[in-house]
């Protein structure tokens, strides 16, 4: 694939990788919304250009390091990073949970990052058990100066909600989804009246191909880096199992072959907006109407 | 009973299964593979130069290599011995598997690794994966034979460890692209296993298959 021309995914900071993850002197090769592009890093600096079939690099693109990870822009006037406070709260400690490659839409991934309804039965006995299936009603708030859908009152019972979890209890959660490729969530942390903040940063490479990364911001001070980093990785490769058997990759926007239910109100809200701004990328192309072209 | 483990390693999975069947208690330690690889540190490779997980501490006893791992644990706390049985023959059937199971079919876990995580650009998936439906279609075919003599198990008329052993990345392949809707004897058999008492999952090995 060659770049994607969809204004709405080029104006989006799209994350390359871990900041870890580039080493000095040494070219990081990646692609981006069907783009190859180089990363180059000197001690703090970081440079990124667009790299020809040659793979000689050429236009140079805009780059920052913000969360823990390095962020590139096609475009010249991006859409703003979310915001995110709990970054700035001495008493977390970051973990960055290692990019994963998916075979599926950018979309599909916010989705099920999205939906409470898999818990019982992808993530048994960790985010859910069955017979606890239901989804209580939550609020959805639709934001579209920010371009950001926001999913909150949203409660379920999780047998393990965390690694420091030792008994099932009532979670609660928000997510925030920032754009089409960014979602952050806070759940109940173990301390009391605290909330755990858990982003998942997706890189689309084409429209049917993704790198995830991921951080959690923790407080829990008896439980390893490495637990919390085996917990997160246990429950994302779950999922990633799941989603490279939807068909098709591409979110269907405009079909009605997914029917959706009361407990799919956050990924309503997410489609209605990707819809609005007339997303493309990563998108099933509207199909023309039955008999149309009679 | 010390396992150093990763959730997300198959071979480890082998083990945990065994120590699963076998009901035995241990305690993992968890070796932060990726994104940490801190088994490629010096720390890690005073306990196995190899640079490999799964590590198994027992006593005395530090042991590598989960085919190893697992002939070690039936020897010693099977007391039914139906997992690594006394038959020489059956000795030798085991053997031959469990170097399959460490050898052929890690082709598999080669191509889990270079499709979902990075660093393993280097490996050549076209080959690696073509090599490991060669080695999934010699498993079928031993299955094959296997059931025409009226035997649903790798190497006796029972689950034995060389089920174990080649149970893990054949039941994981999806994670690396591979299709094995095919391989129907396999398949079979992957169910089987999967109704054995003690089974456990693992992520990429769902209980709902």
């Amino acid at each position: 694939m060659t770049k994607t021309t969809d204004p709405i995914a080029l104006r989006e900071w799209i994350v390359i990788g871990a900041i870890t993850d580039v080493q000095q002197g040494v070219p990081y090769r990646t692609q981006v919304l069907g783009q190859e592009i180089v990363c180059l890093r000197d001690g703090d600096a970081f440079e990124v250009r667009e790299a020809g079939s040659d793979l000689q690099p050429q236009r140079q693109v805009q780059v920052r390091t913000r969360y823990g990870h390095v962020w590139i822009c096609f475009a010249e006037v991006p859409r703003p990073m979310i915001e995110v406070r709990e970054f700035d709260d001495p008493r977390r400690r970051m973990i960055t949970w290692g990019g994963v490659y998916v075979r599926t839409s950018p979309q599909r991934l916010v989705e099920n990052f999205l939906d409470m309804g898999h818990f019982p039965f992808v993530h048994t006995g960790i985010l859910g058990a069955e017979p606890v299936t239901e989804i209580r009603d939550y609020k959805v708030e639709v934001r579209a100066e920010d371009a950001e859908i926001r999913a909150t009152e949203c409660m379920f019972y999780q047998p393990r909600a965390s690694m420091a979890a030792d008994i099932g209890r009532d979670t609660s959660y928000i997510y925030r989804t920032s754009g089409p490729f960014v979602v952050v969530l806070y759940k109940t942390a173990e301390e009391e009246g605290e909330f755990d903040n858990i982003g998942m940063l997706v890189q689309p490479l084409d429209e049917e191909h993704c790198r995830v990364f991921g951080y959690t911001l923790l407080l829990e001070a008896d439980t390893t880096d490495t637990e919390a980093l085996h917990f997160q990785q246990t429950v994302f490769l779950q999922d990633r199992l799941i989603l490279e058997q939807q068909t098709p990759r591409r979110i269907p926007l405009y079909e009605k072959n997914e029917i959706p239910a009361r407990a799919d109100a956050a990924s309503i809200g997410y489609r209605r907006w990707l819809r609005a701004v007339g997303m493309q990328f990563g998108v099933l192309p509207q199909q023309a109407k039955e008999g149309a072209s009679q | 009973m010390r396992l150093y483990d990763y959730e997300i390693s198959g071979s480890c999975y082998k083990v945990r299964l065994l120590l699963s069947m076998l009901n035995l208690p241990y305690e993992k330690v968890a070796v932060d593979f990726y994104p940490g690889r801190a088994h490629r540190r010096p720390e890690f490779l005073r306990i196995n130069p190899l640079g490999q997980i799964p590590v198994l501490a027992d006593e005395e006893v530090v042991l590598r290599d989960a085919q190893a791992i697992l002939l070690y644990l039936a020897a010693r706390y099977d007391a039914s011995a139906t997992w690594y049985p006394a038959d020489p023959a059956t000795q030798g059937r085991i053997a031959m598997w469990l170097a399959f199971a460490g050898g052929e079919l890690m082709q598999i876990s080669a191509v889990r690794l270079h499709d979902m995580l990075m660093g393993y650009e280097e490996i050549d998936a076209v080959a690696a994966r073509s090599a490991a439906c060669k080695a999934l279609a010699v498993l079928d075919q031993h299955l094959a034979e296997c059931e025409m003599r009226g035997r649903q198990w790798i190497a006796a008329a029972h689950p034995t460890i060389a089920d174990i052993a080649c149970f893990a990345y054949p039941a994981l392949c999806h994670d690396g692209g591979i299709d094995r809707s095919v391989y129907h004897n396999v398949n079979r058999w992957l169910r089987r296993v999967r109704a054995l008492p003690g089974f456990i999952v693992m992520p990429g090995i769902p209980a709902y298959a």
